[in-house]
């Protein structure tokens, strides 16, 4: 991760990529660019994060990988979120939500 | 180590891990994944109107060079592997052992130095009697009977009173 998003809370990055292939299935340049324009260019990804986040959810069975043509009939291998992958974001939204309002009333104290 | 003894040895490790992860196609799917990442990342810099040679160095500062990025995830994936300590990574590294076992029905002798290093490996993630002399076995083929008592004398004795 760039310098910028070196402040992404340990384990966010991996709920990012869930909720932005809940939207649709994307390749690993298709994350990165969706992550960027949704938080408006807070947090720019470096490769190493998002290719270990990636690897990480495939293995524990969170996102599916295949080879597909992309539009410039190149190869890409395109993600989905799984059954269990989107259970989990659901869990994690909650829990997220959850503890950001928690975060929120001590520091307004 | 001869240069023949230690390249049969690697040759050997190789060939275990392989059979366990299908390592190469998995590096080789990684390649290219992390080729097409860069190429798109580079076109959009060109589409600004950047050139190639300034596009592909854009890309490398911002999101961190090709080489190290495959190393990195390479590195993690392979570690997680072998520290996840869990079931999983316990008969991987059998199934290895196994797999250099059966070996000489190939190659007509056992390769006691790649075996020893599985070994090692399950030692370090599941430790128990029965691995340690295992790999004290394997040392002792590979090294000599010196080298392989060295591996046991460690072994407290009322750790083996009740075998």
């Amino acid at each position: 991760m760039g310098d910028k998003s070196s402040d992404l809370v340990q384990g966010t990055l991996d709920m990012l990529v869930l909720k932005t292939l809940a939207l649709e299935p994307m390749h690993g340049y298709g994350i990165s660019v969706r992550i960027e324009q949704m938080s408006k260019g807070v947090f720019r990804l470096n490769a190493g994060s998002l290719f270990l986040a990636i690897q990480r959810l495939e293995r524990d069975g969170l996102i599916d990988g295949e080879w597909k043509p992309t539009e410039n009939n190149r190869r890409a291998k395109y993600y989905t979120l799984t059954q269990k992958g989107r259970k989990r974001l659901d869990n994690e939204t909650r829990e997220w939500g959850r503890q950001a309002a928690a975060i929120a009333r001590i520091l307004e104290a | 180590m001869t240069r023949g003894k230690s390249m049969s040895l690697l040759r050997s490790v190789a060939r275990g891990f392989r059979t366990l992860f299908r390592k190469e196609q998995v590096d080789r799917e990684l390649d290219e994944e992390l080729r097409t990442y860069q190429e798109m990342a580079s076109e959009e810099k060109m589409k600004q109107g950047m050139g190639r040679k300034e596009a592909a160095r854009a890309v490398r500062l911002e999101r961190g060079h090709l080489e190290v990025t495959k190393e990195v995830v390479r590195s993690a994936g392979w570690e997680s592997v072998l520290e996840e300590g869990g079931r999983s990574g316990r008969f991987q590294l059998e199934a290895a052992i196994q797999s250099v076992h059966a070996e000489p029905a190939q190659t007509g002798r056992t390769d006691w130095a790649a075996i020893a290093m599985f070994y090692q490996q399950l030692n370090r993630i599941a430790p128990t009697l029965g691995m340690r002399v295992g790999y004290a076995a394997a040392i002792a083929e590979a090294e000599g009977p010196e080298a392989g008592l060295a591996v046991l004398d460690p072994i407290a004795s009322d750790a083996v009173a009740h075998y």
